[in-house]
């Protein structure tokens, strides 16, 4: 098995494709992203959950190979939102940016299959992944409202600022904890976790508005 | 005369028009996503018993006597006597198969476990 042809995205071009599936399917830009109402019903994907998915293989979703159905793991649906909804963001992510690879890997029995998954090169699942999760995060914390909703939270960090400040704390060691409140006001606003937002905030350069 | 389209297509049709995605309406309802999806998906049949097609009928919120109302009833009566496929054929299969996943620690799923997720899927 052949590597795969992947096109390695910049950044911007993810978020160019991003901000592009937004207008098409949720050009309202209400917050959060409605990104199950979005695959089931726009989509027409079917989303499948799996009991103990995450426990017996540690996966948490997947897309079937013909792009109809995201499986994901069943525990993540009940009781993990925010995680459930990265989860479908992600996967879509892969059918938006991979629709053309997964068309061109020919799977024709379940054989091939399991000599496919052997033999994949880790560096090429990699650069997958890493645009899925760039892409998921994108969609539910579009750049846009980051930014716009962080410049509002700022008066609500200045108090830790200042007081940093008048310790002759350093800025790099504030800003940890500075970036940390920030995505704790913004995480329920986009319905995902701090965490997520923490990476977008640094992926999108938006430290520097921290004073 | 032939329906054109199924109970569970009609059922996830039904959800759709009220907004409600899956998490949702299992969470509002109280019931299972697993089964509410294999029984959209044609892989479980619609419940048997009237009281439990006329439960699920309201939280689908179809009005009793409507064209829908009628509808869903007769393509559950349809379904009757159909025996779904409880497993998946293996040319259905490899449609299904993922192409991309990773495992959380970012390692390779072992062959015991590839064959063992295979015949998950198979019956998911």
């Amino acid at each position: 098995m052949g590597k795969l042809d992947i096109q390695y995205l910049t950044y911007q071009q993810i978020s160019q494709r991003a901000e592009e599936f937004l207008l098409t399917y949720h050009p309202s830009k209400q917050l959060p992203v409605p990104i199950e109402e979005i695959i089931e019903f726009k989509l027409g994907v079917d989303i499948v959950p799996i009991p103990n998915l995450q426990k017996d293989f540690e996966i948490e979703g997947f897309t079937s190979s013909d792009l109809k159905i995201v499986y994901v793991d069943q525990f993540i649906l009940s009781e993990r939102p925010a995680r459930y909804r990265f989860t479908l963001a992600h996967e879509i992510g892969h059918r938006v940016l991979h629709k053309k690879i997964f068309k061109e890997i020919r799977i024709t029995s379940v054989k091939s299959w399991k000599a496919f998954v052997d033999l994949a090169d880790p560096q090429d699942y990699s650069a997958l992944e890493f645009q899925g999760y760039a892409f998921g995060g994108l969609i539910l914390v579009p750049p846009p409202e980051l930014k716009r909703l962080m410049e509002k939270n700022l008066p609500n960090i200045k108090n830790l600022i200042k007081i940093s400040k008048s310790r002759n704390i350093d800025r790099e060691q504030y800003l940890d904890y500075a970036k940390e409140k920030i995505a704790q006001e913004l995480a329920p606003i986009f319905d995902v976790s701090t965490e997520v937002i923490i990476k977008r905030i640094e992926y999108d350069k938006l430290e520097m508005l921290i004073p | 005369m032939a329906h054109k389209v199924t109970f569970g297509q009609f059922f996830k049709k039904m959800r759709g028009k009220k907004g409600l995605s899956l998490r949702r309406f299992c969470i509002e309802n109280n019931l299972d996503p697993g089964n509410i999806s294999k029984m959209e998906r044609g892989l479980i049949p619609p419940p048997k018993s009237q009281e439990k097609l006329e439960q699920y009928a309201s939280y689908l919120e179809v009005e009793k006597g409507s064209d829908d109302w009628y509808e869903y009833f007769d393509l559950a009566a349809a379904h009757s006597g159909k025996i779904p496929d409880d497993l998946m054929k293996d040319d259905e299969l490899v449609k299904k198969l993922p192409l991309v996943f990773r495992t959380i620690r970012g390692q390779k799923v072992s062959k015991e476990k590839i064959n063992k997720l295979a015949e998950v899927i198979r019956k998911s």
